[in-house]
């Protein structure tokens, strides 16, 4: 499978996802003026990924600044990978944050309480 | 309305006590209704976490913004008001006083010889000399709708709405007698060996024929006759 690699622009971020080490990286900002657009080939290389995946996989979300659609993708994102753990997947997701950004870290802690099985790791920097 | 999801969460209850009615022609109804329902509550909390969140980062900009705004206004050394934020309230100022018919002075404040206390003593200090002037120009400009700024390098503005000729000259002589007061040692300055200032005063009654900028030369004017008569002194033009 090939992996995914999105560069970043001023409302996008910068997208590396790569097959072979299970390390998926999304890392910038995002507020793109159509977020279903920009999101879905990342959607479908993700399901097409986990369909055929049964190693370790590991989300790295840095994300500066996002928008409430962005918001919508990314719970998308989570309960779906919530789901595939429940099914046996080894998933982890690291959301990464500088330490003094108070809104970033209380985000990361609004996407992890309403997940059931993945593992979700708040880390400061 | 204590939440603003509430009318969400009335559809809530209205549906659970649908199911608790017993209502369904089926069983299979009333599950596939159930399972809706669910699904609706998680959309929900979805939709209520996103809101929050958006509300945390429209805040968070919100602050940023002022914060620039303020940065924008304000010269860092003297934390006075900077030439840019004069620009706008001169514009605002001179407006309102053609419209309420009251006059408008301006005095214009330059310290003399700073040029030769830099070189003297070093930039650093020639900051902190500039700083003291900016501290006690603030005591002499009292009114809340008075406006002080950093000009130039050296140089001050005092922008003084409903104030004539008269209200200008005791504000520049309250800041000369406040200057001389500061007693700051200045070896190269000829005038008693200390830091002082020369100021221009000038004041008119706006109106619409008259050109903005006229005002402001004037009191450019009245500062350059106060450096040519001598220095640490005001001239009114």
């Amino acid at each position: 499978m090939q992996n995914l690699l999105i560069e970043k622009t001023n409302s996008t971020p910068y997208i590396n996802f790569n097959a072979v080490s299970g390390v998926l990286q999304i890392k910038g900002e995002s507020f793109p003026e159509n977020a279903a657009k920009f999101y879905n080939p990342v959607m479908e290389w993700l399901r097409e990924y986990l369909d055929c995946t049964s190693e370790q996989t590991t989300l790295d979300f840095e994300i500066v600044y996002f928008n409430s659609s962005t918001s919508k993708i990314f719970m998308t994102i989570f309960d779906v990978l919530d789901e595939e753990v429940k099914n046996g997947k080894k998933i982890v997701v690291n959301w990464r944050c500088d330490g003094e950004n108070e809104t970033a870290i209380e985000c990361g802690e609004e996407f992890e309480e309403d997940l059931r099985y993945l593992p979700f790791n708040i880390i400061l920097f | 309305m204590d939440n603003i999801f509430s009318r969400e969460e009335q559809i809530i209850s209205r549906a659970e006590a649908l199911l608790g009615t017993n209502s369904f022609q089926s069983a299979k109804d009333a599950s596939n209704y159930r399972v809706l329902l669910d699904e609706y509550k998680i959309l929900l909390r979805q939709m209520m976490k996103i809101v929050k969140m958006a509300d945390k980062t429209q805040l968070d900009l919100k602050i940023v913004s002022e914060k620039l705004n303020r940065l924008s206004h304000i010269d860092v050394l003297t934390g006075l008001y900077n030439r840019r934020y004069f620009n706008e309230a001169y514009v605002k100022e001179w407006n309102s006083a053609v419209r309420s018919q009251k006059e408008l002075a301006i005095i214009m404040i330059d310290i003399d010889y700073f040029k030769k206390y830099n070189d003297t003593y070093g930039h650093l200090q020639g900051d902190e000399c500039l700083k003291a002037v900016a501290d006690v120009i603030k005591k002499a400009v009292k009114r809340p709708r008075d406006l002080l700024a950093r000009f130039g390098g050296e140089e001050f503005v005092v922008l003084l709405p409903e104030t004539g000729l008269e209200g200008a000259v005791s504000v520049a002589q309250d800041v000369l007698f406040l200057v001389n007061g500061l007693d700051i040692e200045h070896a190269a300055s000829p005038l008693q060996k200390k830091v002082t200032v020369s100021l221009g005063v000038a004041a008119t009654l706006p109106q619409n024929n008259l050109a903005k900028e006229e005002l402001i030369n004037n009191s450019d004017k009245a500062l350059y006759l106060a450096k040519s008569s001598g220095r640490n002194c005001y001239k009114e033009y």
